[in-house]
């Protein structure tokens, strides 16, 4: 054990891999923060790449690769509105928010740290308890699918800032533009209206550009907000006598350490529901963007802020999501079965080299070494994040200050491209166009975003395995009868009837009093 | 004076990017000096599945060989049908080849698409798998004989899933069930999108029965997690000795999925004929690529093989055409397709739900909170014919991107709008001049990800 732990360190440290890494990173922080392009496409465009590279290096990569790209989503996200990965859509309007007032780079000092941790907690968890945890994967079935995704979807609704309804309303809405075409389980086509294109469905990355940053270009034009520039809040964290480098540093950084220490008991619960629904394959980092968000949401003391610019609300879920990554290799690395996106692809490229993931990895010793050498460069990439983050934070913040009759239209050019370049088709640019309109409806409706672009994520799947319940039994009753799908389901149910019914409860304790 | 450095110096630009414009003009691309830019092969079926794998293999080789890049796209959804129709349907120049699969055969006999594989010029067939059928570890079923024998005394009371309803998985079971004279619905079939989660699915203890090919089980399979009782291959598999096939349990039934390379109807036939010798060569083991042919990444990969080259592949196509036909027209198949919760029920509940939210909102008397605020950032109206030219800026990519090109469309879009929103021109042509191009070479070059190419190439 000892021994290969040590080889692996050897293998690591040593300048090619080294390279690799870096140059991953550097890849992987440049992807990320480009609209459009996610992370499970930026490990798919390295495949060619990992046949030339030795088994070490490549899986290294594309650690590297993810866990760089995921923060980098929040750089678009903070700065101009469109979230970099669907894992951001959380706290779109927080991290934008803070942009706004001017504290856009303490707002990604937060990301970064708290990518940062979150990271590194998932990797102690892989590391500490992979093959106990792995099981967690075999206690779901459709029935708990069902409910996890009720409960993803509820928490986006429930958390969305002003009334409730309203966010139930976004998320009607979202999960109705999931229905759109084929319908996976039924093999019919619905809502497609003669359209071939209408087929595939609404893809919810350009959904998701055009609600979020498509409606803040054209709320931008209409209020002739083009002609001003962002109003520089200039940090009053700085003073005179600052020293040169902690000049830098401290817009950054400054807020963060405290804040961090605060925060440090959110954190790390953040963290454990990251790590956790990322080990259930089929949820990933979106949805503990969220359900992190809800809770943080609950438990904390200003709730009033979340929606409108909330540290907490951005540090608690940008480390869930992280954490969330590290959490995907554990049914990857131990069962063979894909978390996410990412680890479909790396299983793919370890049989490629002649792995199989699954049990016996743990106990071949060549193996052994390759593992840990994944839960070492888990460590070492979320570690080398905090500099190359912090110049990728520097020199993005740089975009804040061009005035916006120029950033608007580069903003629509990166829409446009963005949402065309995902599968290259035209028709996802009309989707584009489309939800930049009715995200820019929405708003003045005051309903929020967020929850209309997880329903359009989750819907297909939602609908599945309610279809997938009600064809293995007819009763809504199978739905309670496994332990943890009834435990999920009944919380579900409370979420919702519970705030139903407290005034009417409080009401009758009041006449007893 | 500065101005008019500043003049002389667009002049010499103008100069540059319309001598550009005429030499691009010239390198149109011909036949004969096929192929000289990019190639994209359209992957119906998502990352990381056996598909994709095999795609991005090829794609490798392709590279190699032909010496430009290949990219593998995937574009994926409404069960095959979005991808075979990008693939087939596109510009029959040689730069987008089509990887294609068993839904080719089956999609039209579902009234889904009307490509058929009369569509395609099948250019080499690849992964061959053969159908088998996966119990839980601790299942007490040891044989098929057992499973044939339970579902004929309890019908409806096994589950069994491995992709959608009407997927070649289904097909294969349902077809197997249909030769030992049951009904097909004999065994209720879960829809799930694809073998992982169904896999999954039978580990929980959510399903009785997986049928999927033997090489996406491999990692469950070899671990132990899961047992396999048959494949349904003419002889064993050569990585999987083990398994008995179903013809060694007195049953002859066999069925296998599979996918292969193809070019758009049309294509001229240098073309065809180039695509078509190179893929001979990758797959008979003589292109090296870091010590590894073809064949030996293939099964690497887990991935069995079966290399038809064109006519052979054709006439495979057509029999296979018969044989899915004849199953999925059959009335055992089309009375079980019309059963269980239908396809309006979901919308449907939405529906109500946002009725009843929208009510739900009138009754609190929020219907005010419902009307559109009027905000201090009043609308000006400057600000609406902004926000329209936003508007035909994109409609104007959109329609005329795919003729003109990404770089002059975008171009002229971009330095428009810089231009009308109060960027004085020169400025706007040159952050127009610096960022057109410079998107250009990250996406399409850097990044390989296709932009729209007009009559140019750019």
């Amino acid at each position: 054990m000892e021994s290969t732990f040590i080889t692996a360190l050897q293998n690591i440290t040593s300048p090619e891999v080294l390279l690799v890494i870096f140059l991953a990173a550097v890849y992987g922080l440049f992807v990320g923060s480009i609209p459009g392009l996610t992370a499970t496409m930026a490990v798919a465009l390295l495949i060619p790449l990992t046949f030339y590279l030795d088994n070490l290096s490549a899986i290294a990569a594309i650690v590297t690769l993810e866990a760089c790209s995921i923060f980098a989503g929040d750089i678009p996200t903070t700065l101009v509105r469109i979230p970099g990965t669907p894992s951001s859509a959380a706290y779109t309007d927080d991290a934008y928010s803070l942009t706004q007032k001017g504290l856009h780079e303490t707002s990604l000092g937060v990301s970064l740290v708290f990518s940062v941790a979150g990271g590194l907690f998932g990797a102690l968890v892989l590391i500490l308890a992979a093959p106990l945890l792995a099981k967690i994967a075999f206690q779901f079935t459709t029935y708990e699918y069902f409910w996890l995704y009720v409960l993803g979807l509820s928490c986006a609704a429930i958390v969305s800032t002003g009334s409730r309804l309203k966010g139930a309303l976004a998320l009607m809405i979202g999960l109705m533009f999931s229905t759109v075409g084929l319908s996976e389980v039924h093999s019919v086509p619905r809502f497609t209206f003669g359209f071939d294109e209408l087929f595939t469905g609404i893809n919810f990355i350009p959904a998701m550009i055009g609600l979020f940053g498509l409606s803040e270009v054209f709320r931008n034009c209409l209020t002739s907000k083009t002609d001003e520039k962002v109003q520089q809040l200039q940090s009053t964290l700085n003073s005179e006598d600052d020293h040169a480098v902690w000049k830098h540093l401290k817009p950054v950084f400054g807020g963060v350490l405290p804040q961090f220490w605060k925060r440090k008991f959110s954190w790390l619960r953040s963290s454990c529901i990251g790590a956790t629904i990322g080990m259930i394959p089929g949820a990933g980092a979106d949805i503990a963007a969220w359900i992190s968000y809800a809770v943080s949401k609950k438990f904390s003391k200003t709730p009033e802020e979340y929606g409108k610019g909330s540290l907490d609300a951005v540090g608690d879920a940008t480390s869930a999501n992280n954490s969330a990554l590290a959490g995907a290799w554990i049914p990857a690395l131990v069962l063979g079965i894909p978390g996410d996106s990412v680890t479909a692809i790396v299983i793919g490229v370890l049989l490629m080299k002649n792995i199989t993931p699954g049990p016996e990895i743990f106990s071949n010793p060549d193996q052994l070494v390759l593992v840990h050498g994944i839960y070492l460069t888990f460590i070492l990439v979320n570690l080398l994040l905090i500099p190359l983050g912090f110049l990728a934070i520097r020199s993005g913040s740089q975009l804040v200050r061009v005035p916006r009759r120029i950033l608007m239209p580069l903003i629509l050019m990166f829409c446009v491209v963005g949402s065309y370049s995902i599968n290259g088709s035209y028709f996802d640019v009309w989707v584009m166009l489309g939800m930049g309109l009715i995200g820019f409806t929405l708003e003045v409706f005051e309903i929020p975003l967020g929850p209309v672009v997880l329903g359009i994520i989750l819907g297909g799947r939602l609908e599945q395995a309610f279809v997938q319940n009600l064809t293995k039994d007819d009763s809504f009753l199978s739905f309670f009868n496994r332990p943890i799908s009834a435990g999920l389901g009944i919380f579900c149910l409370a979420l919702w009837l519970v705030p139903l019914v407290m005034p009417f409860l409080r009401k009758k304790w009041q006449i007893k009093d | 004076m500065n101005q008019r450095v500043f003049l002389s110096k667009t002049v010499r630009l103008t100069l540059l990017l319309l001598s550009m414009l005429l030499w691009g003009g010239c390198s149109t691309s011909t036949v004969e000096n096929y192929p000289d830019r990019p190639i994209s092969i359209i992957c119906p079926w998502s990352v990381g599945g056996a598909t994709d794998r095999t795609s991005r293999q090829v794609a490798v080789f392709l590279e190699q060989e032909l010496g430009v890049p290949v990219n593998v796209i995937n574009a994926t959804g409404g069960r095959g049908v979005t991808g075979h129709s990008r693939g087939l349907k596109a510009r029959p120049d040689g730069y987008t080849l089509a990887v294609i699969t068993g839904e080719l055969n089956m999609l039209h006999w579902q009234d889904l698409t009307s490509l058929t594989h009369q569509d395609a010029i099948p250019i080499m067939s690849l992964v061959d798998g053969a159908a088998a059928v996966f119990v839980q570890n601790d299942s007490p079923f040891q044989s098929m004989q057992e499973i044939q024998k339970y579902v004929k005394q309890n019908p409806g009371k096994l589950t069994a899933t491995g992709t959608a309803s009407g997927g070649i998985w289904h097909l294969a079971l349902a077809g197997w069930l249909d030769f030992s004279g049951l009904k097909a619905d004999d065994i209720k079939w879960i829809p799930m999108n694809g073998a992982g989660p169904s896999l999954q699915e039978l580990a929980s203890g959510g399903v009785d029965l997986v049928c999927c090919s033997l090489p996406e089980a491999k990692t469950l399979y070899e671990s132990g997690q899961v047992r396999c009782l048959g494949v349904m291959a003419e002889e064993p598999l050569p990585e999987f000795k083990e398994v008995p096939t179903f013809i060694s349990q007195g049953m002859n039934w066999n069925i296998s999925g599979w996918n292969g390379l193809a070019l758009p109807r049309d294509t001229p036939q240098p073309i065809v004929d180039k695509i078509s010798n190179i893929m001979k060569k990758i797959t008979s083991g003589e292109v090296v690529l870091q010590k590894k042919t073809f064949p030996e990444f293939m099964q690497a990969a887990g991935l069995s093989t079966r290399y038809r080259a064109d006519k052979e592949f054709a006439s495979f196509l057509k029999s296979n055409d018969q044989t899915l036909g004849k199953l999925l027209t059959s009335d055992a198949f089309s009375q079980m397709s019309s059963r269980g919760t239908g396809p309006l029920v979901f919308p449907g509940l939405l529906a109500i739900a946002i009725c009843v939210i929208v009510v739900c909102l009138s009754v609190q008397k929020k219907v005010h909170a419902l009307a559109p605020e009027v905000s201090s950032d009043t609308v000006t109206s400057q600000g609406i014919v902004n926000a329209a030219l936003v508007l035909s800026g994109i409609v104007a990519y959109l329609l005329f991107a795919e003729k003109v090109g990404f770089v002059l469309t975008a171009g002229a879009i971009l330095f428009l709008l810089l231009w009308k929103f109060g960027t004085r021109w020169w400025m706007s042509a040159l952050i127009t001049a610096l960022f057109i191009p410079g998107i250009y070479t990250l996406f399409a070059q850097l990044l390989r990800v296709p932009l729209p190419r007009g009559f140019l190439g750019w």
